[in-house]
Order: C-alpha cells, then sequence, then structure tokens
C-alpha cells in the first residue's frame, strides 16, 4: 500500500539549547511553533559551586534560576549567606543553558534563534530536550529521502502528467508556501527557483542526486539530510534521478490537491491533513523496478510477467 | 559465504568515542571498535577546535548507542571534562540514553570520571590497551549487536579465518564485502586473530556511505571506461537505498566493481588509523567472500591486488562452501629497475623479465614457486586468472583527467581479461514481496 490512513506520531527532533517546548498533551495544529532556541555558541563559564561555597551536589539547593532561562549580566545565578553573601552571577547578557558536573554555570549569548514547527494536526505526547512528539490521525505517503527542514503547505501541482519532471519555468511566486508536487523528477534548478519564490517544499518521484548534492552539499547520502536552516526541502518518493509516479501514488496527489499537507524530512514522510473519505487508494502496493544501469527507477504494470530483475513494492523496507 | 549465508548482520549500534588521551589509547579503542563491528560515528578528541555548542550538536546528531571512554590515568580523567560535558548537554534527554563503557585501570580516573558522566549508564571495563580489556569491550558490543540466538556473521568469519590457517598452516587474511560492510580477517596458525569489520561500508545499502568517505572521483577512478559525476551518483543513491540489488547491465557491475576497491581500501586505512594495517596485509594466502566472491575470477582478483596492495607474493583464493578455491597467484616485482621473476610449476619453467608499470597475467595453474631479483621467493597456488606479474608503482597514482586514466585503468582490466561484461538477464516470475 502506498497511501495510508491512520494515527502518526511524528517525532520533531530538536537541535541543543531549546528555550521553550510546547508541553505534553497540548493540542497543536501542523505550522504551530513546537520548540525555540537560540544557537549555541562559545559559553561562558561562570564559577558556580565554588563561588558559593557549596559542594556540586548541593548547587541546586542555592541556585536562583534554573535552566533554560535569559539572564542580563550581573544577575544572581546562585547565592548563599545572608550578612555576607556569596553570589555566582553571569557574566554578560545571554541564555544560561547547563550546569555542569563541577558546578560550574554555562551562559550563552543569543546570537540567532531557531524554531521547530509540528508537522501534524495533533497533541504532544512527548517533550523534552531532544525531541517534541506530536500524534494525530492523517494520510501519509512514506517517501524514500527527504532533505532540508519541515515543510508545511497546501498542495499545488507543478506537473500535469506523473511522467513529467518539474520545469523551472512552472515554479513561481504564486506558488509561495505551497507544497508543489513534481513528476519524475525535480532538477536543482528547479529546487533553487523554488526556494527563492518561497515555496515551502517539493515533492516528486526523484531528484538528481548531484543536483541535490548541489543545494545540500556535498556530504549528503541517500538515506536524506533532516536540518534546520533555510534551505528548500525536497522529498523524493522512489528514488534518484528520475522516477514516474505510479498511478496509485499520483492519482490521490491529484486529488488532494489544495489540501493542507506536511513533508516531515527525518522519516522522509509526506501528510496530507485530511478526511479518511476525502480519496479512495488501492490495497495492493505499486512494483517498482530499478532500471539496469540503476540510474531512474520505474513503475511496473501489475501485469507484466516476467518482472523484470530488481523489483520491489512501494511500501519495501528500503 | 555469500551475503546472509553463516550469519547475521546484528543490530547497528552506533558508537562515539571519546578521546581525551590519544595516541595508542585512542588506537587501542578504534581496534575495540573494529573488532566488535559497530558503526564508529564520531570521534571526540579533547583538542577538537569546535566550541562546547558545536561538539555538543555533533554528539546529539551521533545519536551514540554507546559512548567508548577509554582513559589511562586521572590527567586523561581531568582532560574528560572538555567532552562529558558536551555529551551530558547534547544527549543526556536522548532515549534511550547512551551507554558508557568507562574504559580504565586506574583508580584515579575512575573516581574523577564517573561523576562527570553520571546521567548516563556507566560500566567499567579494564583498560582496552590490554588484551583482558579489548576482549571485554568487544564482547559487550558485541552483545549489544547480536539478535536472540543469531550469531554475527563477523563471528562467522572470523571462525573460518581461523580454521582455514589452522588446516593451512599459514597466515591468512579474509576479505569480506557484502552490501553494508566490508571485513578484514588476519588469522594465523597460532591461533592469533586481528579483524576489522567495518560498517556501513559496501557495495549496496552502505553505497553510498563509500562515495560519502572516498568521494565519487576515488570510486569513479576505478571504472574502466568514463562516466559522469552526477550519472554516477544517481547510480549509487538508487543502489544504496534497493536491497538486494544485483547489476544487470555492464554499467552497473562496473560500479560494484568500484565500490569494492574503495571499500576495502577504506576498511585498510581504518585498520591502519587503529594500528593494525601492515600485519593485516603481510600474508601468503588471501581469502575473498562475500561479493567478492561472486565476480568474475579476473575481477575478483584484480580487486584484491589494486585495494589491498599487497607488498609480497600472495595466493588469491575464493571461498567457497568452507573450502577455498584458487584464483589466481600474485607477484608484485619492485619497479626500480627490470626485474626478473623466475617460475617453477608442473608445466616448463619460466622467465620472465618484468618492464616497470607492467601488468599481466601468465596461464599457470596450480603450486607455483616464485623467485627472482625484486621479488620474495614464495610458494603460491594460481587459478583459473594464472600468475598475475605487477611491476606498477605503488601506491597506484592514477591521473586525474579522464583521457589519461581511463585508457590506463582499462589496460589493466584488459591485460586480467576482467573488462565487467553485461552478467546474463535475471527474471523473476513471482510477485515481489
Amino acid at each position: 500500500m502506498s497511501w495510508r490512513y491512520g494515527r502518526w506520531t511524528v517525532d520533531h527532533p530538536l537541535p541543543v539549547g531549546a528555550a521553550t517546548r510546547a508541553a505534553e498533551g497540548v493540542s497543536v495544529r501542523a505550522g504551530d511553533v513546537l520548540a525555540t532556541g537560540s544557537t549555541i555558541t562559545l559559553a561562558h563559564v561562570a564559577d558556580g559551586a565554588r563561588r558559593v561555597g557549596v559542594a556540586a551536589r548541593d548547587l541546586d539547593r542555592v541556585l536562583r534560576v534554573r535552566p533554560v532561562v535569559e539572564v542580563r549580566k550581573g544577575a544572581v545565578l546562585a547565592r548563599t549567606g545572608r550578612r555576607f553573601a556569596r553570589a555566582a552571577t553571569s557574566p554578560i547578557d545571554g541564555r544560561f543553558v547547563h550546569i555542569t558536573a563541577d558546578g560550574d554555570l554555562y551562559i550563552m549569548p543569543i546570537v540567532d534563534e531557531w524554531s521547530v514547527r509540528s508537522t501534524l494536526d495533533g497533541t504532544v505526547v512527548r517533550s523534552d530536550d531532544a525531541v517534541v512528539a506530536v500524534e494525530g490521525e492523517c494520510w501519509a505517503l512514506a517517501g524514500l529521502a527527504g532533505y532540508g527542514p519541515d515543510a508545511i503547505g497546501e498542495i499545488a501541482l507543478g506537473v500535469d502528467d506523473p511522467d513529467e519532471p518539474l520545469a523551472p519555468p512552472r515554479v513561481d511566486v504564486r506558488l509561495r508556501g505551497h507544497i508543489v508536487v513534481g513528476g519524475s523528477r525535480i532538477a536543482a534548478e528547479a529546487i533553487t527557483r523554488a526556494h527563492a519564490c518561497g515555496v515551502a517544499g517539493l515533492v516528486a518521484g526523484a531528484a538528481p542526486a548531484g543536483g541535490l548534492r548541489t543545494v545540500f552539499g556535498d556530504d549528503i547520502d541517500a538515506r536524506g539530510r533532516a536540518s534546520f536552516d533555510d534551505r528548500p526541502t525536497v522529498l523524493c518518493l522512489v528514488g534518484f534521478g528520475s522516477g514516474p509516479l505510479p498511478s496509485a501514488v499520483w492519482d490521490p496527489l491529484v486529488a488532494f490537491a489544495g489540501l493542507r499537507a506536511a513533508i516531515h524530512t527525518a522519516s522522509a514522510r509526506l501528510f496530507v491533513l485530511a478526511g479518511r473519505d476525502e480519496v479512495e487508494v488501492p490495497a495492493a502496493a505499486p512494483l517498482l523496478a530499478l532500471a539496469d544501469d540503476h540510474g531512474s527507477v520505474r513503475p511496473v504494470p501489475p501485469d507484466a510477467r516476467p518482472f523484470p530483475a530488481n523489483v520491489l513494492p512501494f511500501d519495501a523496507e528500503r | 559465504m555469500r551475503e546472509g549465508d553463516g550469519g547475521a548482520a546484528g543490530r547497528p549500534v552506533r558508537v562515539v568515542i571519546l578521546a581525551a588521551q590519544s595516541g595508542p589509547l585512542e588506537q587501542a579503542a578504534r581496534r575495540v571498535v573494529l573488532k566488535a563491528g559497530v558503526e564508529l560515528v564520531l570521534v571526540l578528541r579533547a583538542g577538537d577546535p569546535r566550541h562546547f555548542g558545536e561538539r555538543a550538536q555533533a554528539l546529539r546528531d551521533a545519536r551514540p548507542d554507546v559512548v567508548v571512554v577509554p582513559l589511562a590515568d586521572k590527567g586523561g580523567a581531568e582532560e574528560l571534562v572538555l567532552l562529558a560535558e558536551p555529551l551530558r548537554f547534547g544527549c543526556a534527554a536522548q532515549s534511550p540514553a547512551p551507554h558508557v563503557l568507562l574504559a580504565t585501570g586506574d583508580d584515579g580516573a575512575i573516581a574523577r570520571a564517573t561523576p562527570l558522566l553520571a546521567p548516563f549508564d556507566v560500566e567499567l571495563v579494564p583498560d582496552v590497551r590490554g588484551d583482558s580489556g579489548r576482549i571485554r569491550a568487544v564482547t559487550r558490543l558485541r552483545e549489544m549487536r547480536a539478535d536472540e540466538g543469531g550469531r554475527l556473521r563477523d563471528e562467522v568469519l572470523e571462525e573460518l579465518a581461523a580454521r582455514l590457517a589452522a588446516e593451512r598452516s599459514t597466515a591468512i587474511l579474509l576479505v569480506d564485502v557484502v552490501g553494508s560492510s566490508t571485513s578484514l580477517v588476519h588469522a594465523d596458525p597460532a591461533g592469533g586473530l586481528l579483524a576489522a569489520h567495518v560498517r556501513p561500508l559496501g557495495t549496496g545499502a552502505a553505497a553510498d556511505r563509500v562515495v560519502a568517505r572516498a568521494g565519487l572521483d576515488r570510486v569513479r577512478r576505478w571504472i574502466p571506461w568514463a562516466v559522469d559525476q552526477p550519472t554516477l551518483l544517481e547510480q549509487v543513491f538508487n543502489r544504496a537505498r534497493w536491497p538486494g540489488a544485483v547489476p544487470t547491465d555492464s554499467g552497473s557491475l562496473a560500479v560494484e566493481i568500484a565500490l569494492a576497491h574503495e571499500a576495502i581500501g577504506h576498511a585498510v586505512s581504518d585498520a591502519l588509523a587503529a594500528g593494525i594495517g601492515p600485519q593485516l596485509r603481510a600474508v601468503p594466502l588471501v581469502v575473498l567472500t562475500g561479493r567478492l566472491a561472486e565476480l568474475a575470477p579476473a575481477q575478483a582478483s584484480l580487486v584484491a591486488v589494486d585495494a589491498l596492495e599487497l607488498p609480497a607474493p600472495a595466493s588469491i583464493a575464493r571461498e567457497q562452501e568452507g573450502s577455498v578455491v584458487p584464483l589466481a597467484s600474485f607477484v608484485p616485482v619492485a619497479p626500480t629497475r627490470r626485474g626478473t621473476v623466475r617460475f617453477a610449476w608442473s608445466g616448463a619453467p619460466r622467465e620472465e623479465r618484468v618492464e616497470r608499470d607492467a601488468l599481466y597475467a601468465l596461464p599457470l595453474e596450480g603450486d607455483v614457486d616464485v623467485s627472482g631479483a625484486g621479488v620474495t621467493a614464495s610458494h603460491l597456488v594460481a587459478g583459473p586468472v594464472g600468475a598475475i606479474v605487477d611491476g606498477r608503482v605503488r601506491p597506484l597514482s592514477l591521473p586525474l583527467r579522464d583521457a589519461e586514466r581511463v585508457p590506463l585503468v582499462a589496460r589493466w582490466y584488459a591485460s586480467l581479461d576482467a573488462v565487467p561484461r553485461d552478467p546474463p538477464p535475471v527474471a523473476q516470475e513471482a510477485t515481489p514481496a
């Protein structure tokens, strides 16, 4: 099966240094901010336990503030004594983020802020410094590899046919904020143009691996690369190079046009926030074949016999 | 032994080494990781130029299952502060939290390091520079990899290597390349065993990791015709995400051969970084298994010769159902002058004058004794490929320009009759699962 309607739990990994997080049990919509923080750079260390004259394990008792919190230069972080007080203070304006095992206090300057947004309508079921997980019901299509940050927007078709590559001229500013569906291939030119036009994300059968390297860096691999920075979002559904979409995948995409959707790059899934009865999908997963030179992927008609070598169902464990 | 025969790949275990004290201690930790067959995702040293936040982010991105902390003394434990705090900041909230193997025999180091690693589950093992510490750490890591009741492929390979070395009373090097791992196992008749199981690094699911490590040009250079980079990259990426993909034309077969070259080369590099490289390669018999053993004999031999860069004459064979099948004998000739090699075998003795940069195969089969100027006198066994005489300068240096490199590499393939050709068509009737 390609498209599935169900209850999904999606982990949203956080960078280090989260300052705020949605609490467990809170209802969120796709696109809502789940967590914010700042990029952690050089740490300024303030003497903590030694300064206030307590053992490191007792420092928690005398802390005036606890990580993670914004502090001003000179703000008291920990204090002991009354008449002859001993205090640990912040050496800079910044964010108090960490207490070391030896009882020292790490304060970071706030250089830039990041935020992580939900890719589902649902409820927060886990929230800690590493991950905020959201559970919700919707349609999902498991792709092969996602690159870039998560993306949320309405689905728009960028091609008329599943065999057609997304031509750069088809992408313009009218598609700002949309998730654009390409057909068999999205070239690097289309990816960068879409990003410049404010397109939220791109979904297609395949993208050229060389083009992905150009956009996302030479160190990417075939397993995708989720990131938090300002980059395009690309979801490859069947392979690399060229990959026309089977009709069992394409037809529901056409039916979903105009509906809210999200690309979760870490799990390479496209979520469509629509009701169960919005479309009908075939029960059997379409078959895919790897080209003889391994340079592309194509759909295989279900009645093709004998099958060529290297045939897999769309939903195979890859 | 094909992929999937005889042993399981096991669960992937991601390992980070916190190398507060580099040098022999870090090498020993790397040897543990290589022998255990776990994935080394990050080595963080005390002198790492990144600041606290970047170290913490690198550790969070690494998502380690196990953190190995080798320490020699309390001084090392003091340095550990620079690494333990980023670990606490980056991974304390990870679920499940990483397991820490603290490898030291020094009481002062234990007393200082334990509170630094406090939020994590810390297990103490002896110093990994000693046999007891190394064995204990390897055993522990392999326990984490093992599926219930299943044997790991790495263990099966080591047993096979030890058995073959004992049966033949000679040191052997077993080279195994499969989809997601590359193994080098050196066994001697006295029972000594050195092993490097590198994963993910292979010709299938880890093909993209070979490119990530080696670079696309280093993979491309082994293909005996011109291939543009984008095309090759797509072939590699698709292969990495297509479980069980088999080569169906000469192009995909050439990519597999090129990937095998670099996978073995990088496994050797890892072994060198762990201080076990030279011993691995100094063997009279090389046995190939996995995907290498499934290649045509000349192709498998050429991969072994070029990727291992054997310093002395050796027999090359492949493993087939537990026994050794000879493929070729390999005779490297010192290229500083015209070398003369004498071959004594069951046929008429031969004497070959070997030119610098020459590479060719003599049609000899069976037991062969080689000797001559610039050649270590050896007894070898040749197979269908014959005796490969190699006068090329080592290490091999391939020109960057296609116009210079492709004819050179094509000549090497042609001289051993190893040029990839279209394999017979493969078709299946059953619906794929």
